[in-house]
């Protein structure tokens, strides 16, 4: 069934510009976060067939990460990690990922940017500097500035549905002084309640369709803060809380911040 | 990072190494684990909610 945008929240369903509601049955397309900046498989098969394989797999959408540098990053990505698309040779690795984003709306699938990281590389862990939207090389502006960048690159795509904004919080060591992520204190360096709902509002300015992810606490497992504060940008029915469920993630392997409340 | 031992799950990856467990087979033509796939495919339909 086609799907009518704009999307937009209501209450705890996504609904279409019908007031039907969207389930999203999705998957990652990981590897543009990660060191060589470049959606896996492209070495093996066109995009446009990726695009397809999922389509007819079902799913209708895909959450697509990147990392801060992938939109910034000058030089191209390595020939032979686009070997089945030799159209994208010579591409920087945000020119490889725009390219998939349209070739996978062009399949009818919805997609969600995700920033994943803000330097490149493996994700995740507490230690890997990557936890909150800055650090000692990575300052605030940079994230709010490559959003805006992001979302004004996707604003004319309908099926471009929502950005995922930050993935699975976590602790960050900057400059030796330990960080732990919060919701709802108002600190500027730790608050991402208060840090999805301003990086929201500064996005509508350039996406005013866009539907918001925002991952709890503790590698999105803690979601907890919403009891008594929910992510309110200027415009809004536009958020959705993000949860990730890992195996480890259950009773012994929880992690001990949600395991304690 | 490669060659860090994640926290998370313990594997350890090194650069250019290829996924072990995605829902695309190492070569990208065609699925992994069609089981997984099935039970995938499941739940993909919507069951409750407003609308159609």
């Amino acid at each position: 069934m086609a799907i009518a945008t704009p999307l937009s929240v209501s209450g705890r369903w996504i609904t279409d510009a019908n007031a039907n509601r969207v389930k999203l049955s999705g998957v990652n397309w990981a590897g543009a976060h990660q060191d060589a900046m470049t959606p896996g498989g492209l070495d093996y098969r066109h995009r446009n067939d990726i695009a397809a394989q999922i389509a007819e797999w079902g799913f209708n959408s895909v959450r697509f990460p990147f990392a801060l540098q992938t939109v910034t990053a000058g030089a191209p990505v390595a020939v032979a990690r686009v070997a089945a698309n030799p159209d994208l040779a010579g591409s920087t690795p945000w020119q490889v990922y725009t390219a998939c984003v349209q070739a996978l709306t062009d399949a009818g699938l919805m997609v969600i940017p995700n920033c994943h990281l803000l330097y490149e590389g493996w994700c995740c862990w507490d230690r890997d500097g990557n936890g909150l939207w800055w650090n000692g090389n990575w300052p605030a502006a940079r994230f709010a500035g490559d959003w805006l960048t992001v979302a004004g690159a996707f604003a004319d795509n309908p099926l471009v549905i929502g950005y995922d904004l930050k993935n699975e919080p976590r602790k960050a060591t900057i400059g030796g002084t330990v960080y732990t992520p919060s919701w709802g204190d108002g600190n500027p360096d730790t608050d991402f309640c208060q840090l999805y709902a301003s990086t929201a509002t500064a996005i509508q300015a350039v996406d005013g369709n866009a539907l918001f992810f925002c991952e709890g606490l503790s590698y999105a497992a803690d979601l907890t803060g919403t009891r008594t504060k929910l992510v309110a940008p200027a415009k809004g029915n536009c958020v959705v809380y993000s949860m990730h469920d890992y195996a480890w993630y259950h009773p012994a392997g929880q992690p001990a911040a949600v395991r304690a409340r | 990072m490669p060659g860090i031992t994640r926290q998370a799950n313990q594997l350890q990856f090194a650069l250019g190494d290829r996924s072990s467990y995605g829902l695309f087979a190492q070569d990208w033509t065609g699925v992994s684990n069609p089981a997984l796939l099935e039970a995938l495919q499941a739940i993909q339909a919507a069951t409750i909610g407003p609308g159609a």
